[in-house]
């Protein structure tokens, strides 16, 4: 009887493992948008990296106000074109969304649940040749968030070196909470004979 | 061609047969102009073709006999009726319900249709080929002969002198009288273009010094600038946050071309040249330079421009240096490298593209001859091609007043212009620069002034006068304006606070009035002295601070007065001077559209933009990197724009105005030649006989978001500042006054009347010589068109 049961905690251990693997770990993703040409619309490029945007435009410095809109790092940004806000989807769900603005009027970055629910704002200052952070954090996740200038206006704001962290989906943990679950059961089991 | 039975090939020989017969028969009817021998003693005077400045003060000898002058251009007429045909059938062009509607000509079958006689031509060219002239071209339209020979062969054939003359520091070199030709060809030769040497004035005024702070109403008239040199190229001290420098973005926004490029109209397929006398600066700076068609590379001044401005995402955009020759002949058309008229080009094809960005720009260019403007011969040669190169506008940015040109230029371009109507081709000509004052050209200088005084930059002596180089009623004529949000107190209204990523700013279009840099201007004066009123003893012109603005600068516009004859007074219209008789897009709505005048003649300009050289704070970006040129603009094109050289000019408002119709043209799909017709149909349906309360430029917010064609300015004029001429006559030296008030002070204001204050020109409702019909809805005109 022992070997069998050794081999059926192995096994559970191994699916948990395996569960959580297969989701990834806690992963914090960086984009500095620095891989396409400048006048890019920005759409599914970064879709791997488990975010697509709405009007966001690839701008590569010097070929724009690179001077009141300077990148935080390399030559590119993304600017709010063809409309106000840009907006970044979550193709799976993630917390403390931050990045770099740059705009003469100040932005709302505002971070949303699935559902639409507002789940934290940011509000920041106008920033006329250097850049600002913005970050959004929530312990709910993240499901999008949109990037907007204060007046709405299009081509008025830059956004660059964009990070956030991709936490393992809730089938996961549930499926690693099951084997650990499993095992205390064997062990109990085990333990009390 | 195949057919495919005997009968259907016998059929097909017999059309082709007597439709040659036919068309040879109607080449034939036409009436031949030279009948009787040529006889070089039996002479015939050329009227009105020498200089102003052709007179004993500045003659300084005749040339050498043996000076080459190479392209000269001699220009034919046809007959009479044979023009009165012509308009005719132009204007059968351009009217829907005829069936010539759009019917274009190849430049030989204009020529056939409408040139003089063959044998005329054939006689002509015989002749200068006897008088030991070489012939170089025979252009297809035969009206144009370019021919070449020396001095003494030009002084023994049109029984004229050319000498050297010194003006105003400048050598030159011009005929010393009106040239004559044998009477038995005085029916058919209409003129050599050009004898001498003096070059026409490029339509762009860098930013002027003394201005009017945007932001805080402040006048401020210091020197001291950010860019450019101490003296002459200047960029003023303007703060960049004032929303004031016009880049790409803000043209859009504020003449709504906006949304036409998110349409995809942004002039892709669309071909705008800009014809000049000079290459690009820094296109094509590998290679040969100048080269036929070589597109220019990535780094010249113009990819800058569009980089910076963020017109590179029209990747269909493109620019190409072009020296074109002619069909047939020698090449006249030889490559002028870049010279001190490159900054003109630069402006052209910048402003051009930043209107219709996906369009291809080609800079046309040809070296001037040693007498003549390269650019015509550059127009001359793309007209002639097959297709005339595909071609759908044209922008020409340089000027001279009908006086001063002489009968024959002007004849030449309107002759030019005409066929470019015929074969469906748009031409866009710069109104000028110098106000209502074309024979000024920025003024001479003031008398009673210091020489040393830096503000005296000079008054308008010759009364009214208009550049002849845009004139001809078979060009559209582009005049300039100024925005009024700083005279109004509305900066904030319209302008946003910061730039955007594009170092845009504007937030909509903004309330119009005519560029005017003069102390004559009624806004100006009204602004600094409270009074409108800028003549007269106290009047802003004859104010110590007045003197900061005495120029005649402004946009250009006024009534054709000198097209033909001669001037008694040189560059004084009168004598027996006329002006164009009044086409029939402008007479057609007399009484029926508000302003038109009834007078006659062809009014300019046309239609109106953005022209001003920052006097109330607006003025262009250009990038214009030429070292050579620096103290005079040039200036790297690096750092914030607002360090870049800053221009203003109708040399600008053209460009841009020849390009929002390549904008046209893409959307319909097919050529619409001189569009002048279906504008002042448009606009005498806007405006009516009394004015559209709607589309007055002054009610901004009717005028940018309703569905107004045409904004109506109706604020401020182009008047100039005036003084009284000392006019030469044999010994006798007496001082006169052409349309000048000076109401007993020593600088007067442009007047139509000596005696009372009419001033040259006012605005009015509807159309005026100060704004035309005015400026422009690129999107209501293009859906509307």
């Amino acid at each position: 009887m022992k070997r069998p049961i050794y081999r059926l905690l192995l096994l559970v251990l191994l699916l948990s493992f395996s569960s959580l693997a297969f989701a990834g770990p806690v992963t914090t993703y960086s984009i500095n948008f620095e891989q396409y040409a400048e006048f890019t619309q920005i759409t599914n490029q970064y879709s791997s990296q488990f975010v697509n945007f709405t009007n966001a435009l690839q701008l590569v410095a010097p070929d724009y106000d690179y001077f009141d809109f300077p990148p935080t790092s390399g030559n590119g940004v993304i600017t709010n074109d063809p409309n106000d806000p840009i907006q970044l989807n979550f193709s799976t769900d993630v917390k403390n969304v931050s990045g770099w603005y740059a705009d003469p009027y100040g932005v709302i970055v505002t971070a949303y649940n699935s559902t639409g629910g507002v789940l934290d704002t940011f509000n920041g200052a106008g920033v006329d040749g250097s850049d600002l952070e913005f970050d959004v954090s929530s312990y709910n996740a993240i499901s999008y968030i949109t990037i907007s200038d204060l007046y709405g206006i299009p081509d008025d704001e830059t956004v660059d070196d964009i990070s956030y962290t991709v936490t393992p989906e809730p089938g996961s943990f549930l499926l690693l909470g099951t084997g650990l679950l499993g095992l205390a059961g064997v062990l109990r089991r085990k333990l009390v004979r | 061609m195949v057919c495919r039975s005997k009968s259907a090939c016998l059929v097909l020989t017999l059309s082709a047969l007597v439709f040659s017969v036919a068309v040879t028969a109607k080449a034939e009817a036409k009436r031949q102009l030279v009948t009787g021998r040529i006889d070089a003693k039996v002479l015939t005077t050329l009227r009105g073709n020498t200089r102003p400045e052709a007179n004993l003060q500045n003659d300084r000898g005749p040339v050498s006999a043996d000076l080459q002058l190479d392209h000269l251009m001699l220009l034919l007429q046809r007959p009479p009726e044979l023009e009165a045909q012509l308009t005719k059938f132009i204007d059968d062009l351009y009217n829907p319900s005829s069936p010539n509607f759009h019917k274009w000509l190849s430049a030989a079958q204009f020529g056939q249709q409408f040139g003089p006689a063959q044998s005329d031509v054939e006689t002509v060219t015989r002749w200068l080929e006897s008088e030991g002239f070489t012939v170089n071209v025979v252009y297809s339209n035969n009206m144009f002969i370019d021919f070449s020979g020396t001095a003494r062969q030009v002084e023994a054939t049109f029984h004229t002198e050319i000498h050297n003359y010194e003006v105003k520091g400048e050598a030159h070199i011009a005929n010393s009288r009106d040239p004559q030709i044998p009477a038995a060809l005085g029916q058919v030769v209409r003129g050599i273009v050009s004898l001498n040497d003096f070059k026409a004035k490029t339509m762009h005024e860098l930013v002027h010094q003394a201005h009017v702070d945007a932001k805080t109403g402040e006048l401020r008239t210091e020197y001291t600038h950010t860019g450019g040199s101490a003296t002459g190229g200047v960029t003023p001290n303007y703060d960049n946050a004032n929303g004031e420098e016009l880049v790409p973005y803000d043209l859009e926004k504020i003449y709504n071309i906006a949304p036409l490029l998110t349409a995809g109209i942004s002039g892709q397929g669309m071909k705008i040249v800009v014809v000049e006398d000079t290459n690009l600066y820094n296109c094509n700076s590998t290679g040969a330079a100048g080269a036929a068609g070589t597109p220019c590379s990535a780094t010249s001044d113009w990819a800058v421009f569009r980089n910076t401005f963020g017109l590179g995402r029209y990747t269909a955009g493109s620019l190409t240096q072009s020296n074109p020759a002619p069909q047939t002949g020698a090449n006249n058309c030889t490559n002028p490298g870049d010279n001190s008229d490159d900054v003109e080009a630069a402006i052209d094809v910048e402003w051009s593209t930043a209107a219709a960005p996906s369009a291809s720009i080609v800079n046309a260019s040809c070296s001037d001859p040693r007498t003549g403007f390269g650019g015509l011969t550059a127009i001359q040669n793309i007209l002639t091609h097959p297709n005339a190169d595909n071609v759908d506008v044209i922008s020409m940015s340089y000027g001279e007043s009908e006086e001063d040109s002489g009968a024959t230029f002007n004849a030449s371009f309107n002759t030019t212009f005409q066929q470019a109507a015929a074969a469906g081709i748009a031409v866009f000509v710069s109104a000028g620069d110098e106000d209502a004052a074309s024979s000024d050209g920025g003024g001479a200088d003031c008398t009673g002034f210091p020489a040393s005084d830096n503000g005296d930059f000079g008054c308008a002596v010759h009364g009214i006068t208009i550049s002849g180089w845009m004139s001809s009623p078979y060009d559209v004529s582009v005049g300039g304006l100024d925005f009024a949000d700083t005279y109004l107190g509305e900066n904030s209204t319209y302008w946003l606070p910061a730039n955007n990523v594009y170092y845009g700013s504007a937030k909509s279009y903004i309330p119009e009035q005519p560029w005017n840099d003069s102390c004559a201007s009624t806004l100006l004066s009204n602004y600094t002295t409270g009074t409108p009123a800028a003549y007269g003893p106290s009047g802003l012109c004859n104010t110590a601070y007045g003197e900061n603005f005495l120029l005649a600068v402004g946009g250009s516009g006024g009534p054709s007065a000198c097209a033909t004859g001669s001037p008694t007074v040189s560059g004084v219209a009168g004598g027996t001077c006329a002006g164009y008789a009044k086409p029939s897009y402008q007479s057609a709505y007399i009484g029926s559209m508000a302003g038109l005048q009834n007078d006659n003649v062809r009014d300019t300009p046309d239609v109106a933009l953005m022209a001003a050289n920052g006097l109330w704070g607006h003025y262009y970006a250009v990038c214009y990197s030429n070292p050579a040129n620096n103290g005079n603009g040039g200036e790297p094109c690096t750092g914030q724009p607002v360090n870049w050289p800053g221009y203003g000019g109708t040399s600008v408002s053209s460009p841009i105005f020849a390009a929002i119709q390549a904008l046209v043209i893409q959307h319909k799909g097919a050529l619409q030649g001189l569009p002048l017709a279906r504008y002042y149909q448009l606009a005498a349906a806007e405006y009516g006989p009394t004015g559209s309360a709607a589309c007055n430029s002054t009610n901004a917010t009717g005028a940018g978001s309703s569905s107004c064609i045409f904004h109506d300015v109706t604020l401020g004029d182009n008047d100039a500042n005036c003084q009284s001429a000392s006019v030469r006559s044999g010994k006798t030296t007496t001082t006169e006054t052409f349309n000048c008030y000076l109401d007993g002070a020593n600088v007067g204001v442009l007047s139509t009347s000596n005696s009372a204050y009419q001033p040259a020109y006012l605005t009015t409702t509807g159309w005026d010589f100060a704004s035309g019909i005015g400026s422009v809805n690129a999107y209501n005109l293009v859906m509307s068109y």
